[in-house]
């Protein structure tokens, strides 16, 4: 019985994989689940936090319902004003995330109403890009491998990157979902031209815009845009050709700038509240001497009574834009400055890693509620469909700095050999798999530094998202490795034709 | 048994008799001695976008400063009945030539018989009878206002009714450039006219001389001179040096200081108190700014009241009492701010309204029974007016300036203060007061009490200590073993370090010794 059930099992798989190859089957899966969690009742997405203004406003659209601040952190709405008139509000803020909006308004337009914008036409694009990149993402793992391997690395896929944590963003005006899909495409490009699948031209192209736009969707990925650029050199060599090369290294030039574009256009209210925390909840909170600290960058030491002051308190001493702490606060001290303190103070900066650490792992915002009011539940009520791998993460992942320090070790440990491998043979292709990773894993911790940096401890599990993304992808992408067997070594030239 | 029984009858009925005398309030009488004055504010339209914008704000903020509790409402909400619960009601009509068409109110109004004082165009006819109005509107004038020492030139406005016969008592002057001539307002027998009203010039101070005799205020008022934007990380040493100015230019002051709702314990904490408590040796008063409210969303509750207390409790443990607080005017039409925190007060120094940020806003106003109107300079300066007027404001006035780093600015404002006759009264000469649950602290006849204990307001300055614990220290255990734990571990990695070097040179050798021979 069992071995007529193994064969059935087995003919089965073979006349599956003829009409559906393993990443097709993750891509639909994922889609299928995600179209459930979206598009059926009750509809799952996240509750503004009142950030939603500074992008929406910008982009044409308004907040329909007068009381639609009783709905902040608590409950998810879904429908908003289209301007009908010109709209006099200037881009609060610089973000490839505008492009996507403004597509799903027409798109709104087209098909549905030119007054009542419906989120849900934005989920749609972003759905589509999302089935799209874990296509290519599972493609690059399972291509020309055993189905026996293939399937289970697809359905391990599904059970992670459908999970409603992830996906809720979509059904959001966060810029979170552009970070997981362009992420996630960034990844599947660079394993791609690793496994030479599909024309390096195209793969450069996808590469480069979804670099591009997950640099320019956030200021905080500021240094994207340096690290891709950065660790993708290698890309440049992968092929011999002249034009392939020049093409390769302009776009890394235009990645290296388009990050200290997005750095350089910050605007100037949005760096307030950050360079605020970043003094009160970073460097004073864990120094043994705030009022030495505050002297060391030239500030009154009388500045120490805002140590561990929150700007999102109630009630505080000064208003965070007050022209008292313009003149004497945040003049006296930077990004670079906060930067160079926490490496003349590392234990301090080691202690801040910790408590960065505590929020590494929650993929889902614990502030915001997942449901529309209308479905009845409790003011910022979190879904539980399709949850399992985030709650299991945030609940068992170990949260400490060490943790992610031996992550690190243990991911490049596991893909030095074949590193070195490639490099003794000078197959730059096959080189180019751990400064891939490599550059993914600092794009992540950069995420971490980012946020300690600019905004001290405040608002940390919201800011450490792509830190989160990225430990899932790359130990996704170890664990695909291990089960496949190429962990150790690169792919073998034949697949690689 | 039966002796018994009655006996605990009348046990009974004695406990009951003693409950109902705690729980039956004061006689009704007392009760109503204590209630301020209740004004309803009609208004037809806020006038946004024209020259009469903020007037009813305005209003609102000149009524504060008779401990007045302000119900504002348009008539366009009116309700049947609404009139028949206030004895006072004011009317504001900004846009001429529209009736109001709320029948509900033209019915009540009928019937009203308390005080009423119109402000605008269209002119109730219960008021031009009561008053023996005559009068005639004029689109565009320039005109000059004059009250009392006080006159200000050149006020344009779109649309002015003059005052052409009235009965009652006129107030002030209105002058226009074509020679006509009407009094700015006119009263009598709790009916009142003011035909002119505008936010940010002298109507605005006139109509406190009106609304004096209207609402029946007999206290004697007084002007103060009031710092605010003080913080604890303001230039406190500036501050002193202004103390010592003012102090020895026998000019009484007040100082609205910022407040700190954590690090009450921090060295910078108590050099903030320090030197508010020098202040406070010079002639300072001393009020509570209310806080900044940054997050009108926040997620995190705190209570107002209780950081209030804190914050209190802690300058008055430094020897710091204050008496009231300073705030923005729309912070007394908000449930949330009067319910919880600025209920410890009883005084307060009313400013103008910049960005409000309402948290649950109400439309019946808190009336605290001690109340500082709040100008600044450069509102004063445009008047012609006899130093002396500044005195005789009709109710209690601040005059306040920004303490900032600006050393000129400030240096200006204490020339300006210093130049002037005016006699600035000492707030702590009033009878104020304010209660935490632990302490008690009340000013009265130019002393300041806390617990009703005498402060000694020259007493020494203490030098705070510079040593002070920001984090604690964490508890250790076996800290001992591990420290010997440590050394006995590097030893092995000294050592281990040394062997396997050994073992690599001797390896290396024979290494060499088998293949280089």
């Amino acid at each position: 019985m069992t071995e007529r059930g193994n064969i059935r099992v087995k003919s089965i798989l073979i006349s599956l994989s003829r009409y559906v190859s393993p990443a097709m089957l993750a891509a639909a899966g994922v889609l299928l689940v995600t179209i459930i969690a979206l598009f059926v009742p009750p509809y799952i997405g996240m509750a503004d936090n009142g950030d939603y203004s500074r992008i929406i406003y910008s982009n044409g659209l308004y907040i329909l319902n007068p009381d639609y601040k009783t709905h902040f952190f608590g409950y998810f709405v879904k429908e908003y004003g289209i301007f009908q008139h010109f709209n006099e509000h200037a881009a609060a803020l610089f973000s490839s995330h505008s492009y996507f909006i403004r597509l799903a308004i027409w798109l709104n337009e087209l098909f549905y109403s030119d007054q009542l914008f419906d989120i849900r036409f934005q989920t749609i694009i972003f759905l589509a890009m999302y089935t799209i990149a874990i296509y290519l993402f599972i493609e690059s793992l399972t291509w020309k491998i055993p189905r026996k391997y293939g399937y289970p690395i697809a359905l391990i896929a599904i059970f992670i990157f459908a999970d409603t944590a992830y996906t809720a963003f979509f059904n959001s005006f966060f810029s979170e979902s552009i970070m997981l899909i362009m992420t996630m495409l960034v990844f599947a490009a660079g394993l791609l031209m690793y496994r030479n699948r599909y024309n390096d031209y195209v793969l450069m192209a996808v590469f480069f815009i979804s670099a591009l736009i997950l640099t320019t969707s956030k200021q905080q990925n500021a240094p994207v845009g340096v690290i891709l650029a950065v660790t993708g050199a290698v890309l440049v060599f992968i092929r011999k050709e002249r034009s392939f090369r020049i093409w390769m290294s302009s776009i890394l030039v235009a990645l290296f700038l388009s990050g200290i574009g997005t750095y350089v256009l910050i605007p100037k209210e949005f760096v307030n509240i950050n360079a605020y925390h970043a003094m009160t909840r970073g460097v004073l909170m864990e120094s043994e001497d705030p009022e030495a600290t505050l002297k060391s960058f030239g500030i009154d030491p009388q500045y120490a009574v805002l140590n561990k002051s929150i700007y999102f308190e109630p009630f505080t001493t000064v208003d965070v834009d007050s022209k008292i702490l313009e003149d004497h606060f945040y003049s006296k001290y930077g990004f670079g400055s906060i930067l160079a303190y926490y490496l003349t103070n590392p234990s301090q900066a080691f202690k801040m890693l910790d408590i960065a650490a505590k929020h590494a792992f929650t993929i889902r915002p614990p502030a915001m509620g997942n449901y529309e009011q209308s479905a009845g539940r409790e003011f910022g009520e979190k879904t539980t469909f399709f949850s399992l791998y985030s709650n299991v993460k945030h609940a068992l992942a170990p949260k400490t700095f060490g943790f992610v320090i031996l992550w690190v070790i243990l991911i490049v440990g596991l893909y030095m050999p074949s590193f070195i491998t490639a490099v003794k043979a000078k197959h730059m292709r096959h080189i180019q798999r751990l400064p891939l990773i490599l550059g993914m894993i600092l794009l992540g911790l950069s995420g971490i530094f980012v946020s300690i940096i600019g905004a001290g401890d405040a608002d940390l599990s919201k800011h450490e998202f792509l830190f989160t993304l990225v430990f899932d992808l790359v130990t996704f992408v170890a664990i695909a490795d291990a089960m496949r067997r190429y962990l150790w070594r690169s792919d073998e030239d034949a697949a690689i034709q | 048994m039966l002796f018994k029984a009655t006996n605990k009858i009348l046990l009974l009925l004695m406990i009951v008799l003693l409950v109902m005398i705690t729980i039956v309030p004061a006689p009704a009488a007392h009760a109503e001695a204590d209630k301020p004055v209740r004004v309803l504010l009609l208004y037809d339209s806020l006038a946004k976008g024209t020259t009469k914008s903020g007037n009813v704000e305005a209003l609102q903020h000149v009524l504060a400063a008779y401990s007045v509790a302000v119900t504002l409402q348009s008539y366009d909400n009116y309700k049947q009945g609404d009139l028949q619960q206030y004895t006072k009601v004011i009317g504001i009509h900004n846009v001429p030539d529209i009736a109001i068409t709320n029948q509900d109110f033209v019915r009540d109004f009928t019937q009203y018989r308390g005080s009423y004082l119109h402000i605008g165009t269209n002119v109730p006819a219960m008021v031009q009878s009561k008053l023996n109005l005559q009068t005639t509107q004029v689109n565009e004038d320039t005109f000059k206002l004059s009250i009392d020492d006080f006159s200000q030139q050149a006020i344009q406005t779109e649309v002015l009714t003059y005052i052409t016969a009235h009965g009652g008592t006129p107030y002030g002057l209105i002058s226009s450039r074509s020679g006509r001539q009407s009094p700015f307002g006119v009263g009598h027998d709790g009916i009142a006219y003011v035909p002119y009203f505008e936010k940010g010039n002298l109507s605005e101070l006139a109509i406190g001389y009106v609304l004096r005799d209207w609402l029946g205020w007999t206290q004697q008022s007084n002007t103060y001179v009031v710092f605010k934007e003080i913080y604890p990380f303001s230039d406190l040493e500036r501050l002193e040096q202004l103390s010592d100015e003012l102090y020895e230019a026998g000019i009484p002051f007040v100082v609205s200081v910022r407040p700190i709702f954590i690090n009450l314990d921090y060295p910078a904490t108590k050099r903030y108190f320090e030197t508010l408590k020098y202040v406070q040796s010079r002639n300072g008063n001393l009020v509570v700014n209310v806080p900044e409210i940054s997050a009108i969303l926040s997620p995190l509750k705190r209570d107002l009241n209780n950081s209030f207390e804190m914050f209190i409790d802690a300058m008055v443990k430094q020897g710091v009492a204050p008496l009231g607080f300073g705030a923005e005017m729309y912070w007394t039409y908000d449930q949330y701010f009067t319910n919880s925190g600025l209920g410890l007060f009883d005084t307060a120094i009313l400013f103008g309204n910049e960005e409000i940020k309402h948290k649950e806003q109400a439309y019946t106003s808190k009336s605290y029974p001690s109340t500082l109107y709040s100008v600044q300079l450069d509102f004063l300066e445009q008047f012609e007016y006899r130093e002396k007027a500044l005195t005789d404001f009709p109710m209690n006035t601040a005059i306040t300036f920004n303490f900032n780093d600006n050393g000129q600015e400030l240096n200006e404002a204490v020339k300006w203060l210093r130049d002037s006759w005016v006699t600035f009264a000492d707030l702590k000469y009033g009878d104020h007061s304010v209660v935490t649950q632990a302490n008690k602290i009340r000013s009265s006849g130019g002393s300041l009490y806390i617990n009703d204990q005498l402060i000694d307001l020259a007493s020494a300055r203490e030098e705070v200590s510079e040593e002070y614990e920001y984090k604690p220290k964490e508890q250790k255990s076996f800290e001992r073993w591990f420290n010997v734990q440590n050394k006995v571990f590097i030893v092995i990695i000294l050592v281990t370090i040394v062997a396997f070097g050994g073992f690599f040179i001797i390896g290396h050798r024979l290494y060499k010794r088998k293949y280089f021979k």
